[in-house]
């Protein structure tokens, strides 16, 4: 969508509350917000859905301070990323989970003739480690960017995503390895 | 697995994350949702739905979009019919006349229509930036007129159709920026 175009539906929203441009941005942005919000939060939709509307609500509060310097659809990313995060944040808080709590793979390969997608195994990831990969490999941010968004060290972003790609390959292979019968069912229960 | 293999993706899985979808359509009630939300915070103004009691904000939205389409079309033909229409439509607003305003929306129409139809019998003879200058343009009218009606009638499903079909082919013509991006905290 033209920036011009946001922005003028943005003026309409701030200066009118007008709903139909509202209607005009939700349209325009939300396949992309909610897809990238979904995966960060691991593939859970209900979650995803109140993070996106949660976005949209902050979004409109805070629409006459944003100052078009970035584009609005990266503004509107930023939000609904922090808003993931306060997630996580809750969720740790509530259950205990680390966020760079690593999954028992045990469980993840007891079922060899379930095919695990690309998809499927970020959604495995603890949450910190997904959040790094899904920035930089699926969005496309640098180490610096990520840093700065999460407000970690360019160190610590390069070493969750080493992490988590070890982690990713981890959970194919054990898949694909049980798939090709690289390892014999027998053969692997006589180990365990 | 050496440290350097294990952090780079090879050419397989680098196609594998570009494959993966950029975008995705909420549960249908997430709309209605939001807006009902924003509404509840005060963010949002219900849309007048007896907007038809308003003819002057109806019919001079109409106009507007009719302005902005007989512009735009007589500017992809290369001639100054779509000016001359502009200015029609602006006195017949200024005289407050409504009925007027409505044939005029509807020769604009039409005039947008044979501009288009001039484009397409030009289309073999002209340098082919040309021709997708021309045809940029003829979608920049469409979008702009869809949007009008959508402020006349947020429900029309057909002019809803035609914004979500441009902006996708906006989306998918859409190259990936190499600018930093930057990000606001709330």
């Amino acid at each position: 969508m033209p920036v011009s175009q946001d922005r003028e539906w943005a003026q309409a929203l701030v200066k009118h509350g007008d709903e139909v441009a509202f209607r005009c941005l939700y349209r325009s942005h939300t396949p992309r917000l909610y897809q990238f919000v979904l995966r960060v939060m691991g593939g859970v939709e209900m979650d995803a859905e109140d993070v996106v509307q949660e976005t949209w609500v902050r979004a409109v509060t805070h629409l006459e301070r944003f100052r078009w310097q970035s584009a609005f659809s990266t503004w509107l990313t930023g939000i609904g990323l922090n808003l993931c995060r306060e997630r996580f944040r809750r969720r740790q808080r509530r259950r205990g989970k680390d966020l760079e709590a690593v999954p028992d793979l045990r469980a993840v390969h007891s079922h060899p003739g379930v095919a695990i997608d690309l998809e499927q195994a970020i959604a495995l990831l603890p949450d910190g480690y997904r959040t790094v990969l899904v920035l930089h490999d699926v969005e496309g941010f640098t180490h610096l960017e990520i840093a700065r968004q999460l407000e970690i060290s360019v160190g610590t972003s390069k070493s969750q995503l080493f992490n988590a790609r070890k982690l990713i390959r981890s959970i194919l292979r054990g898949h694909r390895s049980d798939k090709e019968g690289i390892h014999e069912p027998s053969k692997r229960r006589r180990v365990e | 697995m050496s440290h350097r293999n294990e952090d780079e993706w090879n050419e397989a899985e680098r196609r594998a994350f570009q494959a993966l979808a950029r975008s995705r359509q909420p549960g249908v009630g997430l709309e209605e949702k939001t807006v009902r939300r924003l509404r509840e915070e005060g963010l949002l103004r219900r849309p007048r739905a007896n907007w038809w009691r308003r003819p002057a904000l109806a019919w001079g939205s109409a106009a507007a979009a009719a302005l902005l389409a007989a512009f735009l079309a007589g500017f992809s033909a290369g001639h100054y019919q779509g000016a001359q229409s502009t200015v029609q439509v602006l006195a017949t607003l200024q005289q407050g006349d409504l009925m007027p305003a409505a044939a005029r929306v509807q020769q604009t129409g039409s005039d947008y229509i044979a501009a288009l139809n001039a484009l397409r019998m030009q289309a073999d003879s002209s340098p082919p930036e040309q021709f997708a200058q021309g045809r940029e343009v003829a979608a920049a009218a469409l979008y702009a007129a869809a949007a009008e009606v959508i402020r006349l009638d947020p429900n029309d499903p057909l002019a809803v159709r035609i914004l979500q079909g441009l902006e996708m082919q906006q989306q998918q013509n859409r190259k990936p920026s190499n600018q930093e991006r930057k990000v606001f905290w709330f």
